[in-house]
């Protein structure tokens, strides 16, 4: 996931921001907040609570960094307090919350599975992409918050199994169990929105 | 729909992002809260924080850290109990017994009797509680010994 240079970079980073050096907390952030903020997004399928998520993260992160002592990497690290975080915050929010999704980067016109998937021959060629995104991410809000730190972690970020179980902790096995679950579950609430329109 | 299209339908929500400039933001609101929450520590553990940071830099091993917090610890609890309130208590009482002594006694040395003078000018006596005075019986003028010397003299109040 990481390579060496990188590795190395941040283990400096970290040197410095345990020395109390903040500017290099502040590259640790500039860093990492597009990935983490990914991961919190997705799972909370709301730009706010997302936000004020991110902030907490680093807050946290920079409060703990002091008793970082490397036996992982600083991403693996981030992720893990990313999705303790995350899964706390969704408990206590249950089920009130609403939709507040991010634009969508237009660069995905020229996506080469966007293309297929809006092909004449695809089940979701007469979905426009909004309309896709809310599908897609009210399903995703209708997984448990374990199958949904999984396929946002695999399936979106594109992290490898051995990774995932890393930060959530489990066995690769567990990992792999629960993405088979949620992708069974996914395809059942795709598949009713496509048997039936919707109304609002 | 098949596990591959579903595969390649979440993949595309990579496309999802942050409005523009968000990041920047984020930077900010995070440095500021460090800040905010900087100013709000306690005392202690900030005085804990330098406390580490000092032994972190002299390189100490873990063992004399602990010897060195430790006896930080013993420091702390014996000036706790120096401090307590019986204590406070006990010293303000033992003070002023003091006082209350040493004003006694300096009258005890300044009423001695010429003719009653003890081999030591501070050892005691008479009993507590004589007064100054104004002249000697028999018409004497008083006489005021400093290191079993005659210091004066004169008539008291002749100035």
């Amino acid at each position: 996931m990481q390579d060496a240079t990188s590795r190395q970079q941040d283990d400096e980073l970290i040197a410095r921001t345990q020395a109390g050096d903040p500017a290099a907390f502040d590259e640790l952030i500039v860093k990492y907040s597009p990935r983490l903020y990914g991961l919190v997004y997705h799972m909370t399928s709301n730009h706010e609570d997302a936000n004020d998520l991110m902030q907490d993260i680093w807050s946290k992160a920079f409060r703990s960094i002091t008793g970082f002592r490397g036996k992982s990497s600083f991403y693996t690290w981030m992720h893990s307090i990313g999705v303790n975080m995350t899964i706390n915050f969704l408990k206590k929010r249950g089920r009130r919350f609403h939709l507040s999704l991010d634009d969508v980067d237009s660069n995905i016109q020229n996506d080469k599975e966007f293309i297929e998937l809006t092909a004449a021959s695809s089940p979701v060629r007469e979905t426009d992409l909004n309309e896709l995104q809310v599908r897609l991410n009210e399903s995703m809000q209708k997984l448990s918050h374990d199958h949904r730190a999984v396929v946002t972690m695999f399936d979106i970020q594109g992290m490898p199994h051995a990774e995932i179980a890393k930060i959530l902790g489990t066995s690769e096995g567990t990992v792999r169990s629960r993405l088979f679950y949620a992708h069974r579950q996914l395809q059942n609430f795709l598949t009713e929105f496509h048997d039936t329109p919707r109304h609002d | 729909m098949t596990d591959e299209q579903l595969t390649a339908l979440l993949r595309l929500k990579r496309y999802e992002e942050p409005p523009p400039g968000y990041f920047d933001g984020l930077l900010k609101n995070v440095q500021s809260r460090q800040r905010a929450e900087l100013l709000r520590r306690p005392l202690w553990k900030i005085a804990i924080e330098r406390v580490q940071t000092f032994f972190g830099e002299h390189s100490m091993s873990s063992l004399s850290y602990a010897g060195a917090m430790a006896g930080f610890l013993v420091i702390g609890l014996v000036g706790i109990g120096l401090m307590s309130p019986g204590d406070l208590e006990r010293k303000n009482n033992a003070s002023m017994t003091l006082a209350s002594a040493v004003p006694a006694a300096a009258g005890k040395i300044l009423s001695l009797q010429p003719n009653r003078l003890p081999a030591s000018p501070f050892a005691p006596t008479q009993p507590l509680g004589n007064t100054w005075p104004v002249s000697a019986p028999g018409g004497h003028a008083p006489r005021y010994v400093i290191d079993a010397r005659p210091a004066s003299y004169e008539l008291s109040r002749s100035y």
